[in-house]
């Protein structure tokens, strides 16, 4: 097996940045939104693992 | 949600999360605690799950200490280290000890004693957050960051990110510049930032 570990790292950043990049989109949806909406959606996250 | 800095009060109208509920009911059962760490990045609406809720609380005598734990037993909460109240107590001096509900490990409150600076920064500077049906007490905006900069895994520096960018309006700057030269985590703001 060949394994660009260069690509992977790089891959890795990238993924971390996108991530970075998903909060901020949410963190301003969370501000336009009450309360209410935005944690309606959140409940779904936060409880999917709890039994 | 609104912030009232100098009253150092948040008011958040949130629907609670069972998550929520679990820490609400845990924590009215305390005189003084502050919550800390990754559960206060969820509260504010990072979408994450987590097992465990981070809870520091003042150093207790060993009778104070018997008589919280006969409260929390008689709320419906189990130790998962321990069920001798003796060995909880000891260990509670040098580690975390974690309760959850009885019979469901997850989640549970992974409750420590304030030792540090750190901590008892975060505690002499909380927060009150009022909750729908209840309020809880979490350190400031400022320290949550310089800390999750510190421990700095991805998910950290992803929960430093969600609370910079949702307080970034309300944040004392100077001091949350402060905390980061304090904890030498200066290049992982530059990567949140």
């Amino acid at each position: 097996m060949k394994i660009d570990f260069e690509q992977l790292e790089k891959d890795n950043e990238d993924n971390f940045k996108e991530r970075l990049e998903f909060i901020k989109y949410w963190v301003e949806f969370i501000k336009k939104n009450k309360d209410e909406v935005w944690s309606r959606q959140q409940n779904i996250v936060v409880d999917g693992q709890i039994f | 949600m609104k912030y009232y800095k100098n009253k150092k009060e948040i008011e958040l109208n949130r629907e609670l999360s069972i998550l929520d509920d679990f820490v609400i009911k845990f924590c009215n059962l305390l005189d003084e605690y502050v919550v800390v760490s990754g559960y206060v990045s969820i509260l504010f609406g990072r979408s994450r799950g987590t097992e465990g809720v981070d809870l520091l609380i003042p150093k207790l005598s060993e009778n104070e200490f018997k008589k919280l734990w006969r409260k929390i037993y008689l709320n419906g909460f189990e130790c998962l280290n321990t069920s001798k109240v003796n060995e909880s107590y000891d260990y509670l001096k040098s580690h975390a000890i974690r309760f959850a509900l009885k019979g469901k490990p997850v989640p549970n409150i992974e409750f420590k004693i304030i030792k540090n600076d750190l901590d008892k920064y975060s505690s002499d500077n909380k927060i009150k957050v009022k909750l729908k049906n209840g309020a809880l007490f979490i350190s400031p905006p400022e320290m949550q960051i310089a800390y999750k900069l510190f421990l700095a895994s991805d998910k950290d520096l992803e929960d430093a990110k969600h609370i910079y960018e949702l307080f970034k309006k309300d944040l004392n700057m100077k001091e949350l510049e402060r905390l980061i030269n304090n904890l030498k985590v200066r290049r992982n703001f530059e990567k949140i930032k």
